[in-house]
């Protein structure tokens, strides 16, 4: 019941939007509804301490046979984090997004991407997960492209075809593994794997195709030309929105699958992610050097911080996993208030070209601290968040003797500061360059929620960089989970 | 059967890839239903044929026999991901018709503005 | 569209199929059919009347907007899934109980045809929303 609640609570929120036509009763019910998604995800996390693992079958069919909602430490985590995120973005969006938007269903959708992330982290069946993915692309097609600008089309049609490709992937994996197996349920098709270790390699072809959907999604190397193409088109509230949720449910996959099936066939399927991991942290990081738009830099870096969280799986040890695991919970806060922050730029200057803004310091501090927290959060200074991550993962991998990919990790950092540090030269500290004229917009517009929303952000990141134990101490225990599938196994099919 | 099915469906893959391909954003959107067609078709192989069997139980059976069912698991998946096409079918199509709206050109050429700014 | 045979037959079938469109969504648990299926079939009827009446005939006929629909439809699914929550069973469990009906007929019913009932009258909303839009925006009401 707990865990169903998380599929409940947006869809009576896209009940109550479809009944009710008033705009302006929408923007509160949805304020309303995002605070009780995140107090109700807060209640799980007792639940999950005392008793590892909550697994809901519905129907009352018992588990190979019915659909299973399970919800480790690590799906509680991320379902934490995500309903915080979808919060701030609705305190935020009530006030950024123009009404014409609102009226033709920016909270509505919204809500249907909230849906298809809570099913998709709670999901214990393969086809079920799909078709939470499902739920969350058509939401984040409409969103991207809700509003009909030029650049907006041009975004939407890449992120559409790319997103639907890796859809159609990852459906054609679930059939050949449903023809190979018999059983769609995750867990028994981990217990299949582990009693019968000869089978996986009858497995890799759905196995890889379904590899190449996750890598898809989570904006891989080979894989993530959509993500900077279209993440900086929609209104910033979106951006910011997808930049937490999105590629972070691939990577929530593919570390789901990778500690319950993959890793049966390492020698084959771990350095495939390593270097994939490595390449993304590279290419992420040198293109978003290249850059002058503001969105796109930050589009550029979710790839390479994606690559982060990938190399840290590769290590596969208990101290990776929770490395990994708490890059993952820092990236989202970060990004998304990095993008929060360029949307109440873009709305009082008009522009998110790097070259033509100019000395918000002076104008606006508070503006100028919040990016400089989230900032360089992802660039990994000490009091914060990132700093704590990026070491975690490096001491991990050091651990792991990997020192190779480490040392390509380090200097990948400084490649990161070098792009934040540009932002904030060109946008917070130059003078306005006097040849660029700004169309300055005629009116200031509010932007109370605005900040609030972006200072809790903040406050958040600052909180989980100074209390970065008590954290951890919950990752590590997850990764013990994540390390162990046979609890997994065992919770699921009730043995 | 499953031979003939099975190269029917790498016909209808080369031809969604073909598609997809192609410069002109109605043959790609086209070839996306082709595609998700011969997926739905992979599911509907991989779950098992047979012929002359039926997927569900009749109300008055008394007892039963396993090669006179079908497996309905496969049936069930494809018609998610046959709901699932019909809604992306609607959505994309409504884009393609705004997008020629706002760009008045159906070439994906001109989509290069927003990777290069 | 001005043809005496068209508009007749039209009528004729939109109350051909919706009759049979129910009698789907019933048989549906334990036989082919169900909601899903059904609400496609109404769906169909509705649409050969739109095709030759007009969109917005179908809209008067419907009374209410199709977002309504789907709402409704929705929210009659929400139901179906908390009834068994709130009797302590799993979600969506199937709870059945017979009801005994005047004239001596009893009715054997439970949570799935509410459910049913929930996709048939969302699926209705939900075609009919794609195909009124595209005549409205296309212009084929002519």
């Amino acid at each position: 019941m707990s865990l169903f609640a998380h599929i409940l609570i947006p869809l009576g929120f896209i009940i109550l939007a479809l009944l009710i036509k008033k705009a302006s009763i929408k923007r509160r019910l949805a304020i309303l509804f995002a605070a009780i998604n995140f107090l109700w995800s807060l209640t799980l996390i007792p639940i999950v301490q005392f008793n590892d693992i909550i697994v809901v079958q519905t129907g009352g069919w018992e588990a190979p046979y019915g659909i299973s909602l399970v919800a480790d430490k690590f799906s509680v985590i991320m379902l934490v984090i995500a309903a915080f995120i979808f919060f701030i973005s609705t305190v935020y969006g009530a006030q950024e997004v123009d009404k014409e938007r609102r009226k033709s269903g920016h909270f509505f959708f919204s809500f249907g991407v909230l849906a298809g992330v809570n099913g998709s982290f709670i999901a214990g069946d393969i086809f079920n997960l799909y078709v939470w993915f499902e739920v969350m692309l058509m939401s984040s097609f409409i969103l991207v492209s809700l509003g009909g600008e030029r650049p907006q089309m041009e975004g939407s049609i890449k992120y559409l075809i790319l997103n639907l490709i890796s859809a159609l992937f990852f459906v054609s994996g679930v059939g050949l593994l449903y023809g190979n197996l018999g059983t769609l349920n995750m867990a028994h098709i981990s217990q299949i794997i582990a009693n019968n270790k000869e089978i996986i390699p009858l497995l890799n072809p759905a196995l890889i195709l379904m590899f190449v959907s996750f890598a898809i999604k989570g904006a891989l190397v080979p894989f993530f030309f959509w993500l900077p193409a279209s993440y900086h088109t929609p209104p910033p509230t979106v951006s910011a929105m997808f930049a937490g949720l999105l590629t972070k449910v691939g990577i929530y996959s593919l570390i789901r699958f990778y500690t319950l099936y993959l890793y049966h066939d390492d020698l084959f399927w771990n350095k495939i992610i390593l270097w994939l991991g490595t390449a993304s942290m590279i290419v992420g990081a040198m293109a978003a050097s290249s850059q002058i738009f503001f969105r796109k830099i930050l589009s550029f870096h979710i790839i390479s911080q994606i690559g982060y969280i990938v190399i840290a799986l590769a290590f596969f040890t208990k101290a990776s996993l929770a490395a990994a695991i708490f890059f993952l919970v820092h990236n989202m806060l970060s990004k998304t208030n990095a993008f929060l922050v360029g949307g109440i730029i873009r709305r009082q200057t008009g522009t998110l070209n790097i070259k033509a803004l100019g000395d918000i310091y002076r104008q606006n501090p508070i503006w100028a601290i919040l990016f400089f927290i989230s900032a360089f959060s992802l660039a990994g200074l000490p009091p914060l968040s990132g700093f704590a991550a990026k070491y975690l993962v490096i001491k991990a991998g050091v651990e792991a003797d990997m020192i190779l990919i480490s040392m390509i990790a380090l200097f990948t950092g400084i490649l990161t500061l070098f792009s934040m540090v540009k932002i904030w030269m060109e946008v917070f500290w130059k003078k306005v360059p006097e040849d660029i004229a700004v169309p300055l917009p005629v009116k200031k517009r509010k932007e109370h929620w605005m900040l609030t929303a972006s200072i809790a952000m903040a406050v958040m990141i600052i909180i989980m960089g100074v209390n970065a134990q008590s954290l951890l101490n919950f990752c590590n225990s997850a990764a013990h989970t994540l390390l162990n599938p046979d609890i997994y196994i065992n919770a699921v099919l009730n043995q | 059967m499953e031979l003939i099915i099975a190269i029917f469906i790498g016909l209808l893959f080369a031809c969604g890839v073909y598609l997809i391909l192609r410069r002109s954003i109605v043959k790609v959107i086209l070839g996306i239903f082709v595609l998700s067609n011969a997926t739905n078709l992979i599911i509907f192989l991989a779950g098992g044929i047979k012929s002359e069997a039926v997927a569900f139980i009749p109300d008055d059976a008394e007892s039963l026999n396993p090669e006179l069912i079908n497996d309905p698991m496969a049936q069930v998946l494809i018609l998610k991901a046959i709901v699932i096409g019909l809604g992306i079918a609607a959505y994309i199509l409504a884009l393609k018709y705004r997008y020629f709206e706002v760009t008045g050109t159906h070439d994906l050429d001109q989509l290069k503005n927003t990777d290069q700014k | 569209m001005q043809n005496i045979i068209l508009q007749k037959t039209a009528k004729l079938i939109l109350i051909i199929m919706t009759a049979a469109s129910l009698w789907l969504l019933i048989r549906g648990h334990n036989n082919p059919g169900g909601g899903f299926i059904a609400g496609i079939v109404a769906a169909t009827g509705l649409i050969l009347y739109a095709i030759v009446f007009g969109s917005q005939k179908v809209e008067k006929l419907l009374k209410y907007n199709t977002r309504n629909w789907i709402g409704s439809g929705l929210a009659i699914i929400l139901v179906s899934i908390i009834i068994p929550i709130a009797l302590g069973e799993p979600p969506m469990t199937a709870m059945w109980t017979t009801i005994s009906l005047p004239f001596s007929i009893s009715l054997h019913t439970g949570t799935p045809h509410i459910f049913e009932t929930g996709v048939y009258i969302s699926v209705i909303g939900i075609i009919l929303s794609i195909i009124i839009t595209i005549m409205e925006v296309l212009k084929w009401n002519s």
